[in-house]
């Protein structure tokens, strides 16, 4: 398994568990993503703390995700970037897109 | 008493750091300076403040907002049109009731307001003229005056500078009665300095003159807006506004920054760090400096006599001087010195990469060139077949040639080192696949774009195309004349691919944003890269693609390939991306991709 959904007070926290987190399964990841959103709440909270690399396909599901999130008056929160990628995220300016945290509870209780 | 300021947003004099921005919004001491006129009028107790908007009107409001964070209450109003400040006070005139203090705010002043509103209500006048001595500067104002009565007698526009000389200056700061707006209902005044000053003279009414102590600068270039910079923080102006805490006499650091331990000792002030900024080991700083807020600078950098704006990071051992480094910059050249960095700049250092880096790229461009050059001699046949079938389908030339940006570089501007960076163009050859008159016929396919939003334009089924046209987009043969680019080395066979000028100049000029989501920053760094045929997305770019797919897949690519190799480093996998495999994979994925594309047609 790719990912996985939980409800945490309120939250969905989507888990990736691959070490990349490429094209291979970012559009399954986006459709899904954007169906909880639709189903259950805006709130999301996405964690990458087991990713090493994450390619620009699936930067383009969790902005989606994003997008989703805020039109609907919630957020998308990311958790646990590693050294890497937390530098491609300067280098690409996505740090001041995304309100990044490094605990999961800290972006849950953040909502 | 209420205080009213004109933002134009069309002084270029600071250009290109205001080009996305009014000039009153250039951050001095890390606040933009209509926060110091703000802040002035309320210290002259002022708290009802207008703010009148013309061009970027957004930037200013998503920064004051109503003013609560000043302890202000701030109103806008929005100009579509242009006029002199007097005209467009007068369209305000129904919220005007009250006596007010009036600028245009396109200076940096520095003036005793309390004794402006002191001075004007005393003089019982309809104008008061706020002056101060200077040494005169061409187009501003200088005038004369009865010292005992203090009525102006005189007014003059300046013809030329003049160095080591005083005069009275004219600071663009007006007391107004509201009456005054009503007085004089003459369509011909446009502006308080030029027209209606003069006017008043000519019935002979009274207008007011008040001399103050303080300083001006007309900030007529980024040379002069860095000494200002560096002169308010040496010399203590506005300390009372400054927030941060501070750790030495002349050190003062904002909230939430992360500091190696005696930073202090090694530091030399005055030195301004804003909020939320980190500062490595080994790190240097030698005053006058101004460091904005979400500022990375990394372990052994040394920075002196500088200015570097927000969210910028700044690499391992890079010596920064004389500089000024706008927002959003990457910053890993090793010397700088006299430069001014634009905004959304990733500049690294290729002269010091290892061998094996410069090898990987001397080896990328032969491959680059060699594949070019076979691949044009077995094309040639195939080439006139095209140009003949062209011809034979509709009236016009065999070739397209379409403008593109190039990627931007050191510039240097004049003896002081003074260098930006911009961007060239470079002629593209295409086959034509529209019909001659094809741009003229641009709005036929505007509500086609596959591109809901943004600067992309991506149009399907668009009636402008020939049979042939279609036949050879189809294909993507009439793509294949750029290998002479490549051949040139314009392009590289893997990289970004160029936008054409005019949808580069609305993604530079309006960015990428919709509703509730800005991504221009993240947008504009596809202009980092170096240009190519294949990249990601064009490998993975599918029908249903968004302008922000498209933003980050081209950002995400140029970021990487234009990383210098001691960043590469910090990147663990995503080096793989500019390796020699990722060169390779990418030329791959994107020759598969569009046999792929084409098949499914």
């Amino acid at each position: 398994m790719e990912f996985s959904f939980d409800l945490k007070n309120g939250v969905l926290v989507a888990k990736i568990h691959k070490k990349r987190a490429t094209v291979e399964f970012s559009g399954q990841l986006k459709e899904e993503l954007l169906k909880k959103i639709d189903e259950q709440t805006s709130n999301v909270v996405v964690d990458l703390s087991e990713c090493e690399f994450v390619d620009s396909s699936f930067l383009g599901a969790l902005v989606a995700g994003l997008k989703k999130a805020t039109m609907r008056n919630g957020d998308l929160k990311i958790v646990g970037l590693q050294p890497p990628v937390r530098a491609m995220f300067e280098l690409t300016r996505l740090y001041r897109i995304f309100d990044i945290f490094d605990k999961q509870e800290d972006a849950i209780n953040s909502f | 008493m209420k205080a009213v300021f004109f933002v134009k947003g069309v002084d270029h004099s600071l250009n290109p750091l205001t080009r996305l921005i009014p000039k009153a919004m250039a951050p001095l001491l890390n606040r933009p300076m209509l926060e110091y006129y703000i802040l002035q009028a309320k210290k002259a107790g002022i708290e009802d403040i207008k703010i009148i908007l013309h061009n970027f009107p957004e930037q200013v409001e998503r920064y004051f907002k109503d003013g609560k964070r000043l302890g202000v209450k701030i109103s806008y109003s929005l100009e579509k049109e242009l006029y002199g400040d007097f005209r467009c006070l007068r369209k305000i005139r129904s919220s005007l009731d009250a006596p007010f203090i009036f600028s245009d705010a396109d200076f940096f002043t520095f003036l005793n307001w309390e004794k402006a509103v002191a001075e004007h209500k005393a003089s019982q006048k309809m104008l008061s003229l706020v002056c101060a001595e200077f040494n005169p500067i061409k187009n501003h104002f200088e005038i004369q005056y009865d010292p005992e009565s203090k009525k102006l007698l005189k007014i003059n526009r300046i013809k030329k500078s003049r160095e080591n000389e005083q005069t009275l200056l004219l600071t663009g700061l007006y007391l107004l009665e509201p009456d005054l707006l009503d007085f004089l209902d003459d369509k011909n005044i446009n502006s308080i300095a030029q027209d209606l000053v003069s006017a008043l003279l000519r019935k002979n009414v009274d207008i007011n003159v008040i001399k103050t102590d303080g300083f001006f600068e007309p900030l007529s270039s980024l040379h002069y807006y860095w000494k200002l910079n560096l002169k308010l923080l040496e010399q203590g102006i506005f300390k009372e506004w400054i927030e941060g805490r501070p750790v030495k006499d002349d050190i003062i650091i904002g909230r939430g920054c992360r500091i190696k331990a005696n930073f202090e000792e090694d530091a030399v002030g005055p030195i301004l760090i804003g909020d939320r900024c980190e500062i490595g080991k080994e790190v240097t700083v030698r005053g006058p400096a101004i460091i904005g807020n979400n500022v990375k600078i990394d372990r052994g950098a040394t920075i002196t006599q500088s200015i570097i704006l927000d969210n910028t990071y700044i690499g391992k051992m890079v010596e920064l001087r004389d500089s000024i480094v706008a927002k959003n910059c990457y910053i890993s050249l090793k010397n700088l010195f006299g430069t001014f960095v634009e905004e959304n700049f990733i500049i690294s250092d290729y002269l010091k990469e290892p061998l094996k880096v410069k090898a990987n790229r001397l080896l990328i461009g032969l491959i680059d060139k060699t594949i070019a050059l076979i691949g044009l001699i077995l094309l040639l046949p195939l080439f006139l077949i095209i140009a003949i079938l062209i011809k034979l389908d509709s009236r016009g030339s065999v070739f397209y040639v379409s403008e593109r940006l190039k990627r931007p570089k050191f510039e240097s501007k004049d003896k002081n080192h003074y260098q930006y960076i911009k961007e060239e163009s470079v002629k593209y050859y295409v086959f034509r696949t529209m019909y001659e008159n094809a741009d003229n016929r641009l709005n036929e396919s505007e509500n086609k774009n596959v591109y809901k939003s943004g600067p992309y334009r991506k149009i399907e089924n668009d009636p402008r195309v020939t049979r042939v046209g279609r036949f050879l987009r189809r294909t993507s043969l009439d793509e294949l004349p750029l290998l002479i680019n490549v051949l040139k080395g314009d392009l590289s066979l893997v990289g970004i691919w160029a936008l054409p000028k005019q949808e580069a100049e609305i993604l530079q000029a309006e960015g990428l944003r919709s509703d509730n989501l800005d991504m221009s920053e993240v947008a504009r760094i596809r202009f980092q890269g170096r240009l190519g045929l294949a990249g990601f997305w064009q490998a993975r770019g599918r029908s249903d693609l968004t302008a922000e797919d498209r933003a980050l897949h081209d950002s995400f690519q140029s970021a990487l390939i234009s990383l210098s190799a001691l960043e590469q480093e910090r990147l663990g996998e995503y080096r793989e991306v500019v390796s020699l495999r990722g060169y390779l994979r990418l030329l791959w994925e994107t020759f598969i991709a569009v046999i792929k594309r084409k098949g499914a047609q």
